[in-house]
């Protein structure tokens, strides 16, 4: 029986890569049942259990919840598919339980939780962390909060793999785990295409199998506004690319939130202003700023108009029911890419500017606007999260502020950012909508979100990352094939220990990650060359 | 002028209107408000890929799908299943199937010689005219091949509005620009399952492209189910469900064939063929390290590489494998390979000295590479089969038969250079492969495999395949070219995704006359061409923001079953099944054996 700590098992990958490798590298073998991403503390030896399919069940040991309860059906059903449920009636039978739970050592798994969870919603300072262990055929999970106790459930049901005649088996380990960053995100940007609420179900689930824990929701954009608004059903009327079937009804939104929150995911609307507006103004007469060509307004309209006195009493009444429908403590409130152009040519603007002696300093009326936003959010109870530009700008931000770093050169700027204060995110190194020949999940593996000139206390101020999928050449065709496993890389980077960063040594346990998120109905592309899973991917 | 016609004239009035409202079913916007779209958006209900001559006016008449009659002066079960085929595509328009007057009732299918062809092949004449006349479409053409490629471009014309379907008045004279049209998938690397393969087939028709160029076996995976050698897939595939079996190999080609498609194999050799060794060790040549044989040399060789050109046996195996083949696959072509074999293996094994010496080669490898290139293109030969291979052995100097096609691959642009402003380098191999008077393929400058982000698809709409030369004579050694999408990357995750629409760029180009090069107005009929082929349940990726209409991928069957987000496979479902059910039997059976006194 050999022992080994997470090292010595990325010592044992390391040489079965290079026996693989001196075949010509034409193929890398997967591991078996080790998890992604790596925990915090791994050891695991190579005493095996079967796992007793009939009889398998997990129990709860102390708190009871929502939560978990629906998170046991989820993940019996990962580990033997969808027809285990079927045979929960006829475990009821003692005499059925008694019959067949000498068949595989493992029928139980024990869960722990301290805090009581009933329907409760995470946040970013959610205690993650839980401790696992298989041993003496006992397997027992236990965490302060239920979101850690989640997380042990996906690392568990990653455990379990299939001996080759078909059993389904789990080798002794001891985890002790818990996330190096309390913010673990991916943005999706249903504006540029509109993805079909089925679909961002399926990405939530492919996000709680990589241990994800924010839907950074891009909901609106320039070229479609598809979120159904209560208190104004024009924006989608008019800006949804199709109101009938393109939008998001307040049905379809609370679902997403509701389905989010029982897999310990959070969901942050993003409703960027004043750029990025377009597809607003077709709703919202009156709300973005007349473009001029000379001294007649040309037809086109630029960000939102920050000098009519209708702009902020609109956006305080969206942003309170923005407020009322997504239950988290922070909004994304974007303001990136704020073009000047439009607000130069409208003559109104230029008055406004001189009143309020800005000069020709635009950024200045972007600050404006900003501020007078912050506070609406402020006076809502709730938190933000801003692009770079806003702090760039120089507005005045709440110190709770989170600034979200999407632009190249992002070490000086999150040395910036954190030199003021603020809790800042990485984005800069993951816009996997960038896509370029082979395996490119390599570079967002390496890029480490604490690596710039800075003090321990500026590092501890980055609160994690985002990986974004932008929507200009993604919908429903392709959106989850290429994501996953490419956002895995960024899900292990913003997880695991900082030293867990060799692609080489990676490479066999993303295979088998992909493979594994494949036979749970996710269309995981191939991102490390020629190769085949056990299962192949079928559309559900 | 009868009702029909008086109704259209009423109409008119609305017509401009029409035409734009149903423009609107497939819309593609700017990436930002300051870049509005170029181009010409009207140009988006012309077929994909664009017709030699075509001609319309603004009458537009109304057809009802569901009573359409497709008439056909010929007996054949091509035309017959292609009817069946564009009733279920045209049947998608949302109408009001009750409705009783339709402008147009009958699509009238006119062959001039009134054959019905067994396979396609090349050169096969694709020619047909559509015109619309007082109640009817007339599809006239010489072969059953210009009656598919007509049927797709009436589908084409349909739109639907308020409720109804619509065609507008076309005269339309269509023949392609290159006879072969290819595309090439690899199953070796990734194996890909039967139904992507057929989806595939039905986008190539939709798109009007006609050979499935498929690299079937390679280095990876050996997933072709040989009757004459099954050791070479019970060893050499990934497992024994990932295989071709000849029942599968035999519906490609079915599926293909009513589709106008042939389907060309590649059995490639002599290198990339790792995989065979596994079931046929002895077809390798042993590459020796260190004064041993059968000793790897990392990234130089592996332990045993390329077909060991000195044995006889080698020849014999393949004479057979061939053989089988040749009443397996039905087209006239089979395509050798012969890319890539690279000489170090053979340079270190001593065997392959002695044998060189023995021959004369005088320390040539290119000699022995020709020596392999002619015995096995021999043996194809022998066959009755015409032959394709990649251009390595014109590079390497090897004297190839003057039959063969030779499909050139390589360009000197690197594969990862992105810019905009980079162009395709692979003119001087075209030129280099003319100069020895083989006809070719072009698909050098469509590797579909490599990726750029947003509109790569323009760069293949760009590339001319007779942009190597002036000389007629030489353009003329273009029998058409070939979009090739390796498997390193792709499996059934992605396939259908990476290919389209991007495929439909090089299908153009193939089809379509030589001055139909104006991307930006392109762009909106590519859009169609991909909301078409969506509709139609092929999962086309998006070439810029938009949407497509009322429908867009994965929109129905909305029923709650459909709604649960994580799938299940078979194989999982079924041992569970298995478990339980051996289970439930022992139970069974202990409790009889105990009532057994």
């Amino acid at each position: 029986m050999v022992e080994g700590s997470r090292k010595m098992v990325s010592l044992l990958f390391v040489l079965s890569l290079f026996s693989a490798l001196s075949d010509a590298k034409l193929s890398v073998t997967p591991t078996k049942g080790v998890p992604w991403p790596m925990p915090m503390d791994y050891k695991t030896t190579g005493k095996q259990n079967t796992v007793d399919a009939a009889s398998f069940r997990f129990t709860t040991r102390s708190v009871e919840c929502d939560i978990l309860l629906d998170a046991y059906v989820r993940y019996r059903e990962a580990i033997f598919g969808r027809n285990a449920d079927r045979f929960h009636a006829m475990r009821q039978s003692p005499k059925f339980v008694q019959m067949f739970s000498q068949e595989g050592d493992i029928g139980e798994v024990s869960v722990d939780v301290s805090k009581p969870c009933q329907g409760s919603y995470p946040s970013l300072e959610s205690d993650e962390s839980y401790s696992l262990s298989v041993a003496n055929g006992q397997v027992m999970i236990s965490a302060q909060e239920v979101w850690g106790a989640l997380w042990g459930l996906e690392t568990f049901v990653q455990l379990v793999y299939k001996s080759d005649t078909g059993e389904y088996m789990v080798n002794d380990t001891i985890i002790s785990d818990k996330p190096r960053f309390a913010h673990r995100g991916l943005l999706l940007d249903t504006s540029r295409h509109f993805l079909s609420t089925r679909n961002l179900l399926r990405n939530l689930d492919a996000m709680a199998q990589n241990k994800l824990n924010v839907f950074h929701w891009h909901i609106v954009d320039d070229q479609s506004f598809p979120y159904e608004s209560m208190a104004f059903p024009e924006l989608s009327n008019k800006g949804s690319y199709f109101p009938e079937s393109q939008v998001y009804t307040p049905t379809d939104v609370a679902e997403v939130i509701e389905f989010a929150r029982l897999r310990g995911i959070r969901v942050v609307a993003e409703f960027d202003s004043p750029g990025h507006t377009q597809s607003w103004g077709l709703g919202q007469k009156g709300f973005l700023t007349e473009c001029y060509s000379g001294v007649k307004p040309d037809g086109s309209y630029g960000p939102a108009d920050p000098t009519l006195n209708t702009t902020f009493p609109f956006l305080k009444q969206f942003f309170a029911e923005v407020a009322s429908v997504f239950p988290d403590q922070y909004i994304h409130l974007g303001g990136d890419e704020v073009s000047f152009t439009c607000w130069q040519s409208n003559p109104v603007i230029k008055d406004f500017m001189q009143k309020m002696s800005y000069g020709t300093n635009y950024a200045k009326l972007e600050e404006y606007y900003m501020q007078n936003l912050l506070d609406i959010i402020n006076s809502l109870k709730r938190g933000y999260i801003i692009w770079q530009e806003v702090i760039d700008n120089g507005a005045k931000v709440r110190p709770d502020t989170v600034v979200e770093v999407w632009k190249g050169g992002w070490e000086e700027e999150m040395e910036k950012v954190t030199k003021q204060g603020y809790k800042t995110l990485l984005a800069s190194c993951w816009y996997l909508n960038y896509i370029s020949y082979g395996s490119d999940w390599t570079t967002y593996y390496t890029c480490d979100p604490q690596k710039f000139n800075g003090t321990d206390a500026q590092k501890a101020l980055v609160m994690g990352g985002e990986l974004a999928m932008w929507g200009e050449y993604v919908d429903d065709t392709n959106v989850l094939s290429r994501l996953w496993p490419r956002a895995s890389a960024v899900a292990e980077r913003l997880w695991s220990p900082q030293d867990v960063n060799y692609p080489l040594v990676a490479e066999p346990r993303l295979i088998e990650q992909r493979c594994r998120m494949i036979r749970r109905g996710i269309p995981a592309e191939p991102v490390t060359g020629p190769g085949t899973c056990p299962v192949e991917y079928r559309e559900p | 002028m009868n009702a029909h016609r008086w109704n259209a004239v009423l109409l008119y009035g609305c017509v401009s209107l029409i035409g734009i409202l149903s423009l609107g079913k497939g819309e593609i916007m700017f990436i930002a408000e300051r870049l509005p779209l170029k181009g010409d958006r009207t140009l988006s209900d012309v077929p994909w890929p664009m017709p030699e001559k075509w001609s319309r006016d603004n009458d537009t008449f109304t057809v009802l799908p569901s009573s359409l009659k497709f008439d056909s002066n010929t007996e054949c079960d091509i035309i017959d299943d292609a009817i069946r085929r564009y009733r279920d595509v045209i049947g998608l328009f949302k109408h009001d199937a009750s409705a009783d007057d339709s402008d147009i009732t009958k699509v009238e299918i006119s062959l001039g010689k009134g054959t019905c062809d067994e396979f396609p092949y090349l050169d096969m004449d694709e020619t047909y005219t559509l015109v619309t006349e007082m109640d009817k479409v007339v599809i006239s053409c010489k072969t059953v091949w210009g009656a598919l490629r007509g049927l797709e471009t009436f589908s084409q014309l349909l739109f639907e509005e308020s409720g109804k379907v619509w065609m507008r008045n076309w005269n339309i004279s269509d023949k392609p620009r290159f006879s072969h049209r290819g595309f090439m998938i690899d199953t070796s690397r990734h194996y890909l399952p039967l139904s992507i393969i057929k989806k595939h087939l039905d986008a190539m028709a939709w798109s009007k492209m006609n050979v499935l160029h498929w690299h079937i076996v390679d280095a990876q995976s050996f997933p072709f189910v040989s009757t004459t050698f099954p050791e070479l897939s019970d060893k050499g595939s990934f497992t024994p469900r990932h295989v071709y079996k000849p029942e599968d190999v035999a519906e490609v080609i079915g599926h293909a064939r009513l589709r106008g498609i042939r389907v060309i194999p590649e059995f490639d050799t002599p290198g990339h063929t790792h995989s065979w060794g596994k079931g046929k060790p002895e077809l390798l040549t042993p590459c020796w390290n260190d004064g041993e044989p059968m000793r790897a040399k990392y990234g130089v060789y592996n332990k045993a590489e390329n077909f060991d050109p000195t044995k006889e046996t080698t020849f014999t195996f393949l004479q057979q494998l061939m053989s089988e083949v040749k009443d397996v696959f039905k087209d006239e072509f089979i395509h050798a390979g012969m890319d890539e074999a690279h000489y170090m293996c053979w340079q270190s094994s001593p065997n392959i000295t002695e044998f060189m010496e023995e021959k004369g080669f005088n320390g040539s490898y290119a000699k022995l590479e020709e020596y392999y290139v002619s015995r096995a293109l021999d043996v194809i030969g022998g066959t009755g089969k015409n032959v394709i291979m990649w251009q390595d052995p014109i590079d390497n100097g090897v004297t190839v038969n003057k039959s063969a096609i030779v499909e050139v691959w390589k360009n000197k642009r690197s594969n990862i250079d992105c810019a905009q402003n980079s162009v395709d380098m692979w003119q001087e191999f075209a030129s280099h492969v003319a100069k020895s008077g083989n006809r070719m393929i072009i698909s050098s400058c469509w590797y579909l495999n490599y990726l750029c982000y947003g509109e790569d698809w323009r760069r293949f709409y760009a590339c001319d395949p007779h942009s190597f030369t002036e000389k007629q004579s030489e353009k003329d050694l273009v029998v058409g070219g070939e979009a090739c999408l390796w498997g390193e990357f792709v499996d059934g995750t992605n396939f259908l995704q990476r290919s389209w629409p991007r495929a439909a760029a090089a299908a153009e180009r193939l089809w379509s006359p030589s001055h139909v090069t104006d991307a930006n107005t392109a762009a909106f009929r590519l859009d169609a061409h991909r909301c078409r082929l969506l509709r139609r349940g092929v999962p086309a990726q998006p070439v810029l923001p938009g949407y497509c209409g009322d429908y867009d991928y994965g929109f129905e069957p909305e029923t709650p079953s459909t709604s649960e987000p994580c799938g299940t496979n078979g194989a999982d479902t079924d041992s569970v099944r298995f478990a339980v059910t051996t289970k439930v039997l022992i139970v069974l059976l202990s409790l009889l054996i105990a009532t057994i006194p």
